[in-house]
């Protein structure tokens, strides 16, 4: 039987259609699309405020007892002490001392549970929203946000991911919201692939064999003008654009002060980057820190791991804040999962979907939150679970998107995030 | 009644047996007989040499073949569009483009897993050549299972998707039933009133049973299937729950025939055996559509290919049919649909049929004489108006009845479900009870054993005791006789006691057996008892479903009826509002505020002619066209053919009369060119990176981005091929000096047409001063015309 929305009258038959034709094409009922952001206003308000994303993404899966959820003393705890932060009777992990001076910009989620050990199945959820299911793909939370927050004729792609090494190039993340959206990966922080003018071609001659183009185009263009002959002659403009603001992939132009500041590793090197990156325009972006995989030595990696961390990722909360972007920029510091709180023979920590933590700032993120709640060795959740479908609703409201619409995929349409979960509403202010 | 007109009337329209007229005149007819007699004029030599050669050879032509068609001349009844046709038709570019094509539909560009790209890529282009009809095409790719050596590369469609049942459930229905049914996986369709879970289930059945079986000595993956599983299912919106037998699209479900216990393997499962069972669903699935008599399976095939010509279906997105979305001309998807059947599935017929079409020439411009048609075209709108409300009234009483019934099937199919439970519970006791059959014969065998082993000593003894006694008997005072006798006495009735015991044990273990028996023939007839009254049931269910697929179709002849009324009556008035807003802009002062309207007035009728096929279309090109035709410009081909040829004819010449023969040397030519396409294939990689859609994504949307800019703009790929090679525009222009003739030269090579005298200037003017470096200078020319809007788009 269906689903009774309406009732069985002609009547409702027919409003329910909207009679197919009014809707013709484009499937009755399509709840709105993003209605909100079609309608111009919306989408300059949206545009002005310059809503951004900033994910750092822990891989391997970071230790929450290390980090945001500290037990010391206790029988999983480990070494390490909690220490205060800037938010008072907040304590993270003592081997986040840089950090803590920035807790008044940033919430913390200690309530996740993923039910999900697998690296690549945990990392599919948090970084999708949804579980992976076999025949069905979703776009990436860069492909959403791009799609949803870049504006038109932005001349920087939207969705870009800073991965340590590989040669860039573009993802394969936006499923049915096209190639548009899917991410540019810069290959350790280098530049996107053909952004500069081969040598045999001189400056000049490249302008001029671009105005000829430009001229060929405008002669065709009194035949016909379409939405695609718009988006195909701004992406040679897109490009020139992108050429002429090179430098924006280029940290060594960033003040010799500020590289010193972030360090010289590649983690620093790509915090500068995202930064640079934000402050031009571009919608998402997304940095890497690898290797938290600590099943063996989960203390001393987490020593040198959290010590190349911190510092460069204070840096970014403060120099974001400090540059007024604090409230149109969310940063995201996830994991595909914990680690367990049981400590191994080779003193390490194994995976743990069951009870961690992720944190989470800027944009509408209530400023020093922290939501739900551990038991007291950390074994389990006891306050407000939370699984990666909360949270990647969380992430889009906290930009300003309602997560519960739909995208309009050619008639087609298709949820922005998993509608059987919902945001955790009290972590997100209503307006900012 | 009126309702059966209606069907007839759409009946008699489709039908191919009242038709005498050429298909493509049909099709001109059809859309003719809609509009309001007006439509974009026919498209100019140069136009239709280039769309011809992109949509039938998947590229563009070299400049000597543009050259040639647009200085022939149409004289003595000579056609020479027809004839171009014809032509490309029948040429090895249609095959691979062709080919392309049903590769991309079918494997949306996913990464090879099991069966190699280029062994598929060889199976469909042997097919697309030998004009294997497309429901062949199907059933073999669909009942493949990696076997027979021959049709491994068709196993590619489920083998590569790892044989995941919702995965390959969702790809048959979109890609051979155009139905994306994902939606309607976990509950009814919320938004599509054609999409049922029932529908989904329906298809899962076929292939839920399918599974891959790893056979490690071949190293080797294969299609194997079970015998059983079925495919219950619930609403995660209404609990209602319910199961599917196999069953196609607007179809009643399959009967299947029923094997006793233990019989329903061909070749049994062992280890590391591939079981094989007697009655195959995915086997089912491939047969039922190879018949050819499936509506949604026809009607998907017939719009994909229109789309293939035409650049977009009938029915769009091509995978997402249902009434909501309905064809923009329902008349034409329907003609199409019955044709193709009629010419047996023939692609390449069907789309040479579509190319001659008027329609297909039309150009990108609205005629200069718009106006004319006004008084016509308010006419139209009154009456169309009018009708649009009587059709409304029609629709909405068909879609209650409809609604109705759909609740009726669903109903009865939820009905059986405790029979069906009852059926499973009785199975199992019967499965039981066969055991212990098994169990109580196994003693009874050994004791029948023992108890014959114990009558042969008996038997044997027998006589020997007897004649001992009578021995003994005749000698009275022989003491030693009178012991043996005893003693042989003894013994004998020692074992007769012995088998008298054994005897009593077997007959109990008999009854014992017996009963065991009894109870699972009891068991048995029970199944059998339960089993005719789920076929009483499923017979029920099946007569709803058969009435339920009658209403279906009629609410789908009336809507699309009523849809054809909206979509014209669009149409109209698309037009009413370009010639009132134009008309007054003559009358009043030209004020310069209407020119903005004029435009969106215009660009709306243009949108509202698009779909109903009465003007161009603007036509991205496919990354393979796209790569393909940049090498074109690049003689790439050409270079790489004539180096094929001298090969060949240096390898086994042609003889003096073979030369002669026009056939041997097309022949000769086909085949070199066939190399120089393989030579080249690898080259169109880089440009189905960044122009084709994902893996696993529909392919035909548009885009474009940065990155595919940067590539053309600096990579050294097309700068390389954008070179002058051997005899291509780019050396020809080189070598002349008359600038007329270079931009002529150029233009050719790139746009398949002359330039026009501003045209001409404008390569002039960018030539001069640049004789130092006028090869590069050219080669900067073609880049932009290559670049340019015009060469991104077929139009």
């Amino acid at each position: 039987m269906k689903a009774d929305y309406f009732c069985r009258s002609a009547e409702h038959v027919m409003a329910r259609r909207g009679f197919l034709g009014r809707v013709a094409g484009t499937g009755a009922g399509v709840v709105g699309g993003l209605s909100s952001l079609a309608s111009p206003a919306a989408a300059r308000s949206l545009a002005d405020k310059q809503m951004r994303i900033v994910v750092v993404n822990m891989a391997g899966g970071l230790s929450q007892l290390e980090s945001w959820d500290p037990k010391p003393g206790t029988d999983t705890g480990g070494p390490f002490r909690a220490i205060p932060t800037s938010v008072p009777g907040v304590h993270i992990c003592e081997l986040l001392p840089h950090t803590a001076k920035q807790m008044h910009n940033l919430g913390i989620v200690r309530s996740i549970n993923t039910k999900e050990n697998d690296h690549g199945k945990g990392a599919y959820m948090m970084h999708y929203g949804r579980k992976r299911m076999p025949g069905v793909e979703y776009p990436k939370l860069g492909a959403v946000a791009t799609r949803a927050l870049s504006p038109n004729g932005a001349s920087l792609p939207g969705h870009v991911v800073i991965t340590p090494g590989g040669s860039g190039g573009r993802g394969n993340d936006a499923a049915y919201l096209g190639p548009k959206y899917a991410s540019m990966s810069l290959g350790n922080g280098k530049p996107p692939k053909n952004s500069t003018r081969p040598s045999k071609i001189t400056e000049a001659a490249d302008k001029a064999r671009n105005e000829f183009r430009r001229r060929a185009n405008d002669r065709f263009l009194l035949k016909r003008r379409t939405a695609k002959t718009d988006a195909y002659t701004y992406s040679y403009e897109q490009a020139k654009l992108l050429m002429e603001q090179r430098d924006v992939f280029d940290v060594s132009k960033e003040p010799q002060k500020d590289q010193d500041r972030y360090g010289k590793h590649d983690f620093g090197r790509h915090c500068l980057l995202a930064r640079r990156l934000l402050e031009n325009g571009v919608t998402f972006v997304q940095v890497s820190h690898s290797n938290y995989d600590t099943h063996n030595e989960n203390f001393n990696f987490h020593i040198e791991q959290l010590g190349e961390f911190d510092s460069p990722f204070a840096n970014l909360v403060s120099d974001i804040a400090d540059r007024g972007m604090l409230d149109s920029t969310l940063i995201v510091v996830l994991s595909e999962f914990g680690r367990t709180p049981r400590i191994n023979q080779n003193y390490g920590r194994d995976h743990w979907g069951t009870a961690w933590s992720i944190c989470l700032g800027g944009a509408r993120v209530q400023r020093g939150a922290v939501i739900g709640k551990t038991n007291d060795n950390g074994t389990k959740v006891v306050e407000r679970e939370v699984s990666a479908g909360h949270l990647f609703h969380t992430y889009l409201q906290a930009v300003g998107l309602d997560s519960m619409e739909n995208f309009d995929i050619d008639g087609r349409p298709m949820p922005m995030a998993d509608p059987s979960v919902a945001a955790i509403t009290e972590l997100v202010s209503k307006s900012s | 009644m009126r309702r059966l007109s209606c069907l007839l009337f759409f009946v008699l329209l489709a039908s191919p047996a009242s038709a005498v007229e050429p298909l493509h005149d049909r099709i001109d007819a059809v859309l003719d007989r809609g509009g309001i007699g007006l439509a974009a004029p026919l498209c100019d030599d140069a136009t239709f040499v280039r769309r011809a050669y992109l949509d039938l050879a998947g590229m563009i032509p070299t400049g000597d073949q543009a050259r040639a068609f647009l200085e022939a001349a149409d004289t003595n009844g000579r056609d020479k569009r027809a004839e171009l046709i014809a032509q490309l038709v029948a040429s090895e570019p249609f095959n691979r483009r062709l080919a392309n094509m049903y590769d991309i539909t079918l494997m949306e560009r996913r990464a090879d897993k099991n069966i190699k790209r280029a062994e598929w890529q060889a199976y469909l282009l042997a097919s697309v050549r030998s004009n294997k009809p497309y429901k062949v095409m199907a059933k073999e790719i669909l009942a493949a299972d990696g076997v027979d050596a021959k049709l491994r590369p068709a196993a590619k469609f489920f083998l590569d998707r790892d044989s995941e049942p919702n995965l390959m459930t969702r790809d048959v229905g979109r890609v051979f039933f155009g139905m994306d049914l994902q939606c309607a996986q976990c509950h009814d369709h919320p938004l599509v009133d054609d999409y049922y879970q029932r529908d989904y289930y329906g298809i899962h059945a076929f292939v839920s049973r399918t599974f891959i079986f790893d056979d490690k000595k071949a190293k080797k993956k294969f299609l194997a299937e079970k015998p059983d599983g079925d495919t219950d299912f619930k609403s995660v919106f209404t609990e209602q729950a319910g199961f599917s037998q196999p069953r196609l699209p607007g179809e009643v479900g399959v009967t299947e025939p029923v094997f006793a216990l233990g019989e329903e393997y061909q070749v049994k499962p062992a280890k590391d055996v591939r079981s094989i069972p007697k009655f195959s669903r995915r086997g089912k699935l491939a047969e039922l559509v190879g018949t050819g008599n499936n509506e949604a399976f026809n009607r998907n095939i017939a719009n994909r290919l229109w789309a293939f010509v035409m650049g977009r279906g009938i029915v769009e997105p091509l995978d997402y049919h249902h009434t909501s979305n309905p064809p923009t001309n329902p008349e034409l998807l329907d003609l199409l649909t019955a044709e193709f059947k009629a010419m047996g599935f023939d692609s390449r017929k069907f789309i040479r049929e579509i190319a001659l079409t008027k329609t297909y020439q039309r150009s990108l411009a609205l005629p200069d004489d718009l106006a004319t048609h006004k008084a016509a075209a308010e006419k139209q709108v009154a009456q169309l108006t009018a009708s649009l409300a009587d059709h409304e009234k029609k629709a909405t009483a068909a879609a209650v009845i409809f609604l109705d019934l759909v609740d009726v099937v669903s109903e009865s199919r939820a009905e059986m479900m405790p029979t069906r439970e009852k059926h499973e519970k009785a199975k199992k006791s019967w499965t039981e009870a066969v055991k212990k059959t098994a169990a109580a014969a196994k003693p009874m065998a050994e004791s029948t054993k023992k108890r014959d082993a114990a009558a042969h000593i008996v038997n044997n003894l027998k006589p020997a005791m007897e004649s001992v006694t009578s021995a003994a008997k005749s000698l009275p005072d022989d003491k030693t006789l009178g012991d043996v006798a005893k003693a042989f006495k003894a013994k004998y009735d020692k074992h007769v006691s012995e088998l008298a015991t054994l005897n009593k044990t077997l007959t109990a273990q008999t009854a014992a057996h017996s009963k065991t028996k009894q109870a699972n023939d009891a068991a048995a007839m029970q199944v059998a008892t339960i089993r005719s009254e789920l076929t009483e049931l499923d017979a029920a269910c099946r007569s709803k479903e058969s009435e339920f697929v009658t209403a279906d179709k009629n609410r789908r002849q009336v809507l699309l009826e009523m849809e054809l009324v909206r979509s014209q009556l669009a149409s109209a008035k698309a037009y009413m509002a370009v010639v009132n807003s134009e008309t007054a802009t003559g009358a009043a002062e030209p004020a310069k505020k209407d020119a903005k309207t004029d435009e969106k007035s215009r660009s709306a009728l243009v949108d509202a002619w698009t779909k109903q096929f009465a003007v161009a279309d603007l036509k991205a090109l496919t990354p393979e066209q796209f790569a393909w035709s940049m090498m074109q410009v690049g003689g790439l081909i050409d270079q790489q053919a004539t180096a094929a040829k001298a090969q060949l004819d240096k390898k086994t010449p042609l003889s003096e009369a073979d030369k002669k023969d026009a056939a041997k040397v097309a022949v000769r030519d086909q085949a070199a060119l066939s190399t120089a396409f393989d030579k080249l294939s690898g080259n169109a990689n880089a440009f189905v990176s960044l122009y084709g859609g994902g893996p696993g994504q529909p392919q035909g949307e548009f885009f474009a981005t940065v990155d595919q800019a940067l590539f053309v703009s600096n990579g050294s790929q097309l700068i390389s091929w954008l070179a002058p090679r051997g005899d291509n525009g780019l050396a020809r222009a080189s070598k002349l000096t008359e600038p007329k003739l270079v931009a002529d030269e150029i233009y050719l090579s790139v746009l398949s047409r002359f330039p026009n005298d501003g045209e001409r200037d404008d390569v002039a003017g960018y030539l001069k001063g640049r004789e130092k470096d006028r090869a590069a200078a050219i080669q900067e020319v073609c880049w932009a015309l290559a670049t340019s809007i015009e060469f991104r788009f077929n139009h």
